[in-house]
């Protein structure tokens, strides 16, 4: 089975542009009219920068035609942290219609990030696959073993696992493993407060990357840890049989991420068809990549980022 | 009035001080397995925590995520632990799903705490208020309550003997807090740090190649002043409505605050650094 590409979508013309660029699989969320900004997925509906990360009901199904049409399957996002008590359980009454809304406009998996949604949607008596989110947390195999128990088809591996260690989880397990190959976060998904898309119309940016004065007025990124390439490591991942490569960005404009999903899904075909892949040629195709996400910037492949990992 | 708990979670932790105001100690480390490792088996914190326990105070261990590559030796570190006579009825703080689990599952009556790296709010970004508020005063509410403050999560975690949590403390939360501990869970506060995030990689071994995690350098904080934010078209002056935590400090792969100042003397445990 060919490894598969996945990729974000926020509009018609981006699901449109992604699936002729390669991608396999996608994912997006709807607008939910309990809220003016934030939403139950894990990014905002409207960002800092006025993007609509998420989808009207009439788009979503358009979408998905299109996508069924193409042999692409969707993935909704419902992977939203902060689902709590409320006065008549209204907030997660919400949220349960928020996925049947999905649901009923034929996703056809779920993304969940939070422990209590996994078990109400399940006593809802809803049946679709569910993937655990990034945001669960699956670093090891007791952890992956913990979220199976909890009725995952499959897993999304946080970004800062080894290669080896995506191996070994792997190995242990029949769940399908999802990985990141994009741009990449410095904190463990999870483990980070410096929130950025969930609703704020101040721009942050992206805090893990700011420059900070620090000792002898010394300036640097000093947080920045953001492993943001997986290129060279295409080979070793599909030879693993890695079910899913996941990029992010339903926040970031869909041109963008479009020529990052054909950079991917050229190297992945250049593999399985010639069993090596040519890496200048093929990110020569993004003129800004080998500057900004090459070098020390791997993923999954043994450079001083992944040395200083603990 | 809550019960003070000291962490020891340093090489150098001083254990010739008067602790007499600390009434329960905890060992171990929140967010780096190697110290974990190491402070859990050094003679003369063991030997100190010893002492402790059999002048009545309480001892709990401090566990954090738990990376693939060191899992089996973690997971035969707490066997170990669990055996040990001076560990037998310690709570064990736990910031990993898998490892909650692998405890529950080699002993199942041993009580656990819920740590704050498996915990969220809204409330707890720096512009935590400015991500809700733009939203109905109902949502509002919801979002900065802490996501522990959930029934289904409360019955759940009850299944893995979690009796308690522990967590960054904010205005938004409390109310939430105090329902949390209504509904029979212990609630400890961070009054030394505010978490603001935790990395894989260290940032001592990050900026160092020779770094060979003796466990001295990580002992002390850096102190950050944030200079320029970063967007996707480059560096940008920090707005001036947007607050940032100042000073900000890293330590080893740890990312934090000063604490809120907000009274907690009725939370059931208030969480002090030894620094």
């Amino acid at each position: 089975m060919i490894m598969k590409l996945k990729v974000p979508v926020n509009s018609y013309e981006a699901a449109v542009k992604q699936i002729e660029a390669g991608a396999d699989e996608i994912y997006m969320g709807l607008e939910d009219s309990h809220f003016n900004r934030m939403s139950y997925s894990a990014r905002a509906q409207i960002t800092s920068q006025g993007v609509h990360s998420n989808l009207r009901d009439e788009e979503f199904a358009r979408i998905v035609e299109y996508a069924h049409s193409k042999n692409v399957t969707v993935d909704f996002t419902a992977n939203c942290q902060h689902v709590t008590n409320s006065t008549d359980d209204f907030y997660r009454e919400g949220f349960l219609e928020y996925v049947e809304r999905g649901i009923h406009l034929g996703a056809d998996a779920l993304i969940v990030a939070d422990i209590g949604n996994l078990i109400a949607l399940r006593k809802r008596g809803i049946q679709t696959p569910i993937i655990a989110g990034s945001y669960l947390s699956g670093f090891n195999r007791e952890t992956v073993d913990f979220l199976k128990e909890l009725d995952v088809f499959r897993i999304c591996i946080p970004d800062q696992v080894t290669f080896d260690e995506i191996k070994a989880i792997k190995k242990h397990t029949d769940l399908e493993i999802e990985i990141f190959i994009g741009y990449g976060c410095s904190n463990l998904a999870g483990v980070c407060n410096f929130c950025h898309n969930n609703g704020e119309k101040i721009n942050v940016g992206v805090p893990c990357r700011a420059k900070f004065k620090m000792k002898h007025n010394k300036i640097a990124n000093i947080l920045d840890a953001c492993p943001d390439c997986a290129i060279c490591s295409i080979p070793k991942l599909y030879d693993l049989g890695i079910d899913s490569l996941k990029i992010i960005g339903r926040e970031t404009d869909c041109r963008e991420v479009a020529e990052i999903t054909r950079m991917y899904k050229t190297a992945i075909q250049m593999y399985a068809e010639a069993g090596k892949i040519d890496r200048k040629e093929i990110i020569s195709a993004i003129p800004w990549w080998e500057n900004n996400m090459c070098h020390d910037r791997c993923k999954y492949e043994n450079t001083s980022l992944l040395q200083s990992y603990l | 009035m809550g019960t003070y708990e000291m962490r020891i979670d340093r090489l150098g932790f001083d254990i010739e001080q008067n602790y007499d105001t600390i009434q329960s100690f905890s060992i171990g480390h929140e967010s780096c397995i190697i110290k974990f490792f190491k402070v859990i088996q050094q003679t003369d914190l063991l030997d100190f925590v010893r002492r402790q326990k059999e002048a009545g105070r309480e001892i709990r261990i401090i566990t954090p995520f738990v990376p693939e590559q060191h899992l089996d030796e973690m997971k035969e570190v707490i066997k170990s632990i669990c055996k040990e006579e001076c560990f037998k009825d310690s709570v064990i703080i736990v910031n990993d799903f898998g490892l909650m689990s692998y405890i529950h599952k080699i002993d199942e009556n041993r009580k656990m705490c819920l740590g704050r790296s498996l915990l969220f709010s809204f409330d707890y970004a720096p512009w935590g208020h400015k991500i809700y508020e733009n939203e109905p005063e109902k949502i509002q509410k919801v979002v900065a309550q802490i996501n522990f403050y959930d029934d289904e999560k409360m019955e759940f975690y009850r299944g893995y003997h979690v009796s308690e949590i522990e967590v960054n403390l904010t205005a938004g939360t409390i109310d939430s807090l105090k329902e949390i501990q209504k509904a029979g869970f212990k609630v400890n506060v961070h009054k030394g740090s505010f978490l603001y995030g935790t990395q894989r990689s260290c940032y001592i071994r990050r900026c160092s190649a020779e770094q060979n995690c003796c466990g001295t350098e990580c002992e002390y904080a850096e102190e950050l002043e944030i200079e320029e934010f970063w967007g996707g078209a480059g560096y940008y002056k920090k707005p001036d409505d947007i607050a940032f935590p100042n000073p900000l400090y890293l330590r080893g792969n740890q990312i934090y605050g000063k604490a809120h100042d907000i009274p907690c003397d009725c939370f059931d445990g208030i969480i002090v650094d030894a620094e």
